[in-house]
């Protein structure tokens, strides 16, 4: 396993159940030393039992987690060394701004001088130095979630855990929370794990992604190849492309739809190369959409079927057979609902996968 | 419905300071008898009385309060863990419903016997055990109800700060929890203020409190002493009342 020694945290064959059903299962994967990880999954997933697990309030029913090559099951979450920020924040409301960044400090016994030194970097990393002396109840909610994250992040955790940290914000005040974030995981030197549901704040703040579906965790990936190259349908959907079209293999770098060819860039190192049958797909963002008489490859004939106005660009869906493609074009294009469109995926952004 | 809130209010001070008025014009009153409907005659002899060494109504009071306050005291703080074992693992409430909906006088009479044999009776020890039995489920079932999920999820945060047990009972549970505390104790010290059937069973007239104090005033007939001791009932309402606004005021978190 190249690149082992420098994983923080090891998880494997992980699973946990309620009540005999399976909330999630084999669950492998690494953290590596300052490397941030989301987890992506529809609600109902297991991500939130996932942190729980790893952070070990809860005990799982198999497999096992490890930080820096130390066994944590038998160890209680006091003594593990991984910090967890729970997604309704949970500050202590009997103490001021100063006391609840300090109180992980204070309960290891570190000296009042030294708290205030950390209190006050945090502070002014997280501009924040102003609330100190207040309660948690007459902070809005953003200033709420800087001291949880401070609280936290003070404790130079190993690894930090993050449970939607994110879902209540505004997208204004999200770009600021990513980058303070970011600034954050820098200054700890911590690894995190996040779960979210918004794929392009996986996207932006995590060199790997996760996907947890159907009890399983689909796809352990870079951002990147989850992006492009996702192996399920579920991963896909959940990455915000919703293009699925049943294929059926000719050779290996060649698959047909209904008779018509595509061609693939280079199926080989894509994870299902030797898939038979599936699904190919290829992102709205690459799918253009020519005039109906184009004669390039890997073009499909379809009919605009709707129109979605998204700002900066413009969701054209497209039946093509009994499939629907989508593809964001830009919005000066002049096209409408009814019109015959060919629709094209450059091969090199067709990827196969499983339904 | 401004006219319904007047009828309220005014239905409450009927109930509740209409029978304080009457045993206060018994406490100055002299020869008040039936169908006067006034005191012939006002005085203070029953206020002297009570207070004189005759009737050490002083060691009653000390001891009541002593009893109430222990009670109080250690009912809690039993009730205090045993509510989070009953929130991870719940019982039902119809159970701890009925646990305190028993008889005062079943609870006592049974432990009487028992008691006795082990030399309990006639002991404070022995009172505020039957006490303390008497009021630990209701306190369970008043606490239970304040331990919301958030501070369930408070202890888990801070487990995942790496704070131990000792420590989460200690700077995050007890003063999540503190103003439900408050309330519990008020209850309980109440609870036990006003017992009388354990009282005279287990304390067996060695151990004087203000109920039995009183009771033994109103079946000898001495009602404006009776109407005295109802009165002195009322004081430690007034200190609780002025403890519970200090704290609710004075803890900033809570404002």
């Amino acid at each position: 396993m190249a690149g082992m020694k420098n994983n923080v945290l090891s998880v494997r064959g992980l699973m946990k159940s309620f009540n005999g059903k399976p909330v999630f299962s084999g669950v492998d994967f690494d953290v590596g030393q300052r490397e941030i990880v989301a987890f992506l999954g529809a609600s109902g997933e297991g991500k939130t039992s996932l942190l729980k697990v790893i952070v070990g309030l809860l005990q799982p029913n198999a497999g096992s987690v490890a930080v820096n090559g130390r066994m944590l099951n038998d160890m209680p979450p006091e003594k593990r060394p991984i910090g967890m920020i729970f997604q309704d924040l949970t500050l202590f409301p009997f103490l001021t701004v100063h006391e609840n960044i300090a109180f992980g400090l204070r309960m290891q016994g570190v000296p009042r001088a030294e708290q205030n030194r950390r209190v006050d970097f945090f502070a002014n990393t997280l501009k924040i130095a102003d609330k100190l002396n207040d309660y948690p109840k007459t902070l809005s909610h953003g200033q709420q979630q800087r001291v949880a994250f401070a609280r936290t992040f003070i404790l130079n955790k190993a690894v930090v855990l993050l449970d939607e940290p994110f879902s209540a914000f505004d997208t204004h005040l999200r770009e600021d929370m990513y980058e303070v974030f970011r600034v954050l995981c820098e200054e700890s030197g911590s690894s995190a794990i996040l779960v979210t549901h918004n794929p392009v704040e996986a996207m932006m703040l995590s060199q790997k992604i996760g996907v947890l579906y159907d009890s399983s965790l689909l796809q352990f990936d870079s951002s990147l190849n989850v992006f492009h190259r996702p192996v399920h349908t579920a991963v896909a959907v959940l990455l915000g492309n919703k293009n699925a079209l049943s294929f059926r293999r000719i050779n290996e770098n060649t698959i047909e739809h209904n008779g018509k060819t595509i061609y693939l860039h280079d199926a080989s190192g894509q994870p299902h190369e030797t898939l038979q049958k599936g699904v190919f797909t290829c992102h709205p963002d690459f799918v253009d959409v020519l005039a109906p008489g184009s004669r390039k490859k890997n073009t499909l004939k379809g009919e605009i079927v709707a129109v979605k106005e998204r700002g900066s660009k413009r969701t054209m869906i497209i039946a093509v057979d009994d499939a629907r493609v989508h593809a964001n074009v830009s919005p000066q294009r002049k096209l409408s609902v009814g019109e015959q469109v060919a629709v094209h995926f450059p091969n090199e952004h067709v990827h196969i996968m499983r339904a | 419905m401004k006219r319904w809130y007047v009828l309220i209010v005014i239905m409450l001070a009927i109930t509740t300071l209409l029978p304080l008025l009457v045993s206060g014009l018994f406490t100055f009153g002299k020869e008040w008898l039936y169908p006067e409907l006034l005191p012939k005659e006002f005085t203070l002899e029953s206020w002297w009385a009570i207070f004189s060494p005759r009737y050490n109504l002083g060691v009653s009071v000390f001891n009541s309060l002593l009893v109430a306050i222990l009670v109080a005291l250690f009912t809690t703080g039993l009730a205090f863990p045993i509510v989070f074992v009953v929130k991870r693992y719940p019982i039902s409430d119809h159970i701890l419903v009925a646990s305190f909906f028993m008889p005062p006088l079943a609870v006592t009479f049974g432990l009487f016997r028992f008691f006795l044999r082990i030399g309990l009776t006639g002991t404070y020890v022995g009172l505020i055990l039957v006490h303390i039995l008497i009021a630990l489920p209701f306190s369970i079932y008043v606490l239970k109800g304040s331990i919301q999920s958030d501070v369930l999820t408070m202890g888990d945060q801070s487990r995942a700060m790496g704070i131990g047990w000792i420590n989460r009972v200690m700077h995050v549970y007890m003063p999540m929890m503190m103003p439900s505390l408050m309330y519990t104790m008020t209850m309980v010290f109440f609870l036990s203020w006003h017992q009388y059937v354990p009282n005279v069973v287990i304390a067996g007239g060695r151990i004087p409190t203000i109920t039995t104090q009183f009771i033994s005033f109103v079946y000898s007939g001495n009602f404006p002493l009776a109407g005295a001791v109802a009165w002195v009932f009322l004081v430690p309402l007034l200190g609780v009342a002025f403890v519970h606004r200090w704290y609710f005021r004075w803890v900033p978190w809570l404002v």
